[in-house]
């Protein structure tokens, strides 16, 4: 699209105008050829002289608009202006003396066309002619120069057209750049928002893209996703078949030291000589610590497998503690160790699976005999508005501070040096951690090196509805 | 013990530690242990062996699990107590095996004192006319 210029605006404007004028101007002239004839053919007048104007105007408009599909604006308009002046010269020259008092005033009338089909200044060109004809066409007809009152006027009307015709003119130059203003502006916004379209369009094809690749991605991840669940999933059974297999054989281990150490009843009544006691002893506890990380391992593999169930209820803590502190005193039989209960008898109930509380506790106490050589091993509670926190503080070796989180991770042990290397693969605290988690609760250590490590967990504590087991119990077991 | 009396245990288990465990136990009362290592061999020897208390393992050799076992052994009207021995401590587990009509579980590694405690229980029941079923 070419840029549209106010002339190009101001020139399709005369166009029309021409166009019409060169319609109007040939009917015109059709209709006054046919009342000529009409006043010729009646009232018997001498119309020859009428019908040369005439004829010339007919000539010159069939003429111009003949022209005016194949030539320039300019050529065919000044065609028709002079043609016109040359028809009313000629109609002037033709008339008689009256007439041609009332001929001259034609011309402001064509003054005023020209200043409308030209710019402004050509009408003042087309006044000038008006006068000159005016003025010369009598003196050359050798009539005399007759420059009445009549004539004076019509040479002033012809300037006065003039002015007319160019305050016209202006007017339309004036609405001309308005207009093309306003059309530079429109198109200048539609070209803006044509290219705020097409951004459009290329965001959208931007994000649609996105949007593909967001989808693959999200795919990928679940691909991969799937394959981590399937890995823990295989990596659970693993460990579930492992447990399993090694349990099996581990039963007869543990079985049979234990019907030889307790139940001589079964040996015929033939007790075991004290030396053989001490050593199968030996085998009977290792067997139930093996045992007791085989669990933990299983225990994990159900982590993994998201299948460690918990059996909530609400219950007393104190009775509990009591009873593994006891089992716990074992523990430390060899050690100049004393283990004290502070915990009070008057706890308020907490709400959790009791058999998984007591084997926290009993990784807690194990940990605490390990790494206490000598002191004490404190068990104590504390009650809150909606937890019961019971913590154990040994007078062991101490955990450094960068070991205080990694501890609780499978596998890992703050190895030092003044701990034992035999200490095991540290699954206690993991499953301790995995355990309370799931029953809300919550395990940390606070502890310096040589100054021993206070564990501390933490339990909901049950509302009054819960306070009746039995009935929580059924509860739960219904749900 | 006031009432003693020997008992014939029937074991169906494929692990001849456990079995040998089991014959230990039995052993302080006298008690006769019978072993089998399939639940089918277990179902055809049961009338001949006709005994005094079920130790049912659930996993076992052969294409009958213990628990399968049990349901044949009480549909056909045999009421003698009927233990379940599992190997995994699983919740579940109990529901299980006594919905499936055993009398009790215990579960592997098998604790001494509680078989113990389990042998003498029945020996007392079987001893006394008023309980025994």
């Amino acid at each position: 699209m070419s840029d549209y210029t106010r002339e190009q605006f101001a020139d399709e404007v005369r166009v029309n105008r021409l166009n019409s004028l060169i319609r109007w101007t040939l009917i015109g002239c059709l209709f006054a050829l046919f009342m000529l004839l009409n006043i010729g053919l009646i009232f018997r007048y001498e119309i020859v002289s009428a019908l040369i104007p005439i004829g010339i105007m007919l000539g010159i408009t069939l003429t111009a608009n003949s022209l005016k599909n194949d030539s320039p604006y300019n050529t065919t308009a000044g065609f028709f202006v002079v043609g016109a002046f040359v028809a009313i010269a000629a109609g002037l020259w033709v008339s008689s003396a009256e007439a041609a008092l009332i001929v001259p005033f034609i011309l402001p009338v064509l003054v005023f066309i020209v200043g409308t089909l030209f710019p402004p200044t050509q009408a003042f060109v087309a006044a000038f002619l008006a006068a000159a004809i005016i003025m010369l066409v009598p003196v050359l007809r050798q009539t005399g120069l007759v420059l009445g009152w009549m004539n004076a006027s019509a040479i002033l009307l012809s300037f006065v057209a003039a002015g007319i015709a160019a305050l016209v003119t202006a007017d339309l130059y004036q609405i001309a750049e308005w207009a093309t203003f306003n059309y530079a502006r429109e198109r200048r916004v539609a070209g803006e928002l044509f290219e705020n379209r097409a951004e459009l369009e290329r965001s959208l094809a931007r994000t649609r893209a996105l949007g593909d690749r967001l989808q693959e991605t999200n795919l990928a991840l679940d691909g991969a996703r799937a394959a981590a669940e399937e890995a823990k999933h295989f990596r659970g059974q693993f460990l579930a078949n492992m447990s399993h297999e090694l349990r099996t054989p581990l039963n007869a281990i543990i079985g049979f030291s234990e019907t030889m150490l307790k139940f001589p009843a079964m040996y015929d009544g033939i007790k075991l000589p004290q030396t053989y006691e001490v050593d199968l002893n030996q085998i009977y506890t290792s067997g139930q610590e093996l045992l007791k990380l085989i669990n933990d391992i299983l225990d994990l593999s159900k982590v993994d497998a998201g299948k460690l169930d918990v059996r909530i209820s609400a219950f007393d803590l104190p009775p509990l503690i009591a009873h593994v502190t006891r089992t716990a005193n074992g523990l430390v039989s060899q050690k100049p160790v004393k283990i004290i209960n502070e915990v009070p008898d008057d706890l308020p109930h907490v709400i959790a699976d009791d058999s998984r509380v007591r084997q926290v506790l009993f990784n807690l106490y194990s940990n605490a005999a390990k790494f206490t050589e000598e002191g004490t091993i404190t068990v104590r509670a504390k009650v809150f508005p909606e937890t019961v926190e019971v913590s154990m503080t040994d007078t062991g070796s101490g955990i450094p501070p960068q070991f205080h989180e990694l501890i609780f991770e499978e596998f890992k042990q703050a190895e030092t040096e003044g701990r034992d290397p035999r200490s095991g693969a540290g699954l206690g605290l993991a499953i301790s951690r995995q355990l309370l988690r799931l029953m809300d609760g919550e395990i940390w250590v606070e502890s310096e090196p040589g100054k021993g490590s206070t564990f501390t967990f933490r339990l909901p504590r049950a509302s009054v509805f819960e306070m009746v087991p039995a009935m929580s119990e059924r509860m739960l077991e219904n749900s | 013990m006031s009432a003693q009396s020997i008992m014939r245990i029937m074991y169906v288990e494929d692990n001849p530690a456990n079995i040998s465990l089991v014959q230990r136990i039995a052993r302080m009362g006298g008690h006769q242990v019978i072993s089998y290592s399939n639940g089918e061999a277990a179902l055809r020897s049961f009338d001949n062996d006709n005994p005094d208390l079920i130790f049912m393992d659930v996993q076992i050799e052969g294409k009958l699990t213990g628990l399968d076992v049990v349901r044949a052994l009480r549909g056909r009207g045999v009421s003698k107590p009927i233990i379940a021995v599992t190997a995994y401590a699983m919740l579940g587990d109990k529901e299980r095996c006594i919905e499936a009509g055993c009398n009790s579980y215990i579960s592997k590694p098998l604790p001494i004192s509680e078989l113990v405690e389990m042998v003498q229980h029945y020996e007392i029941e079987l001893s006394s006319p008023k309980v025994a079923k």
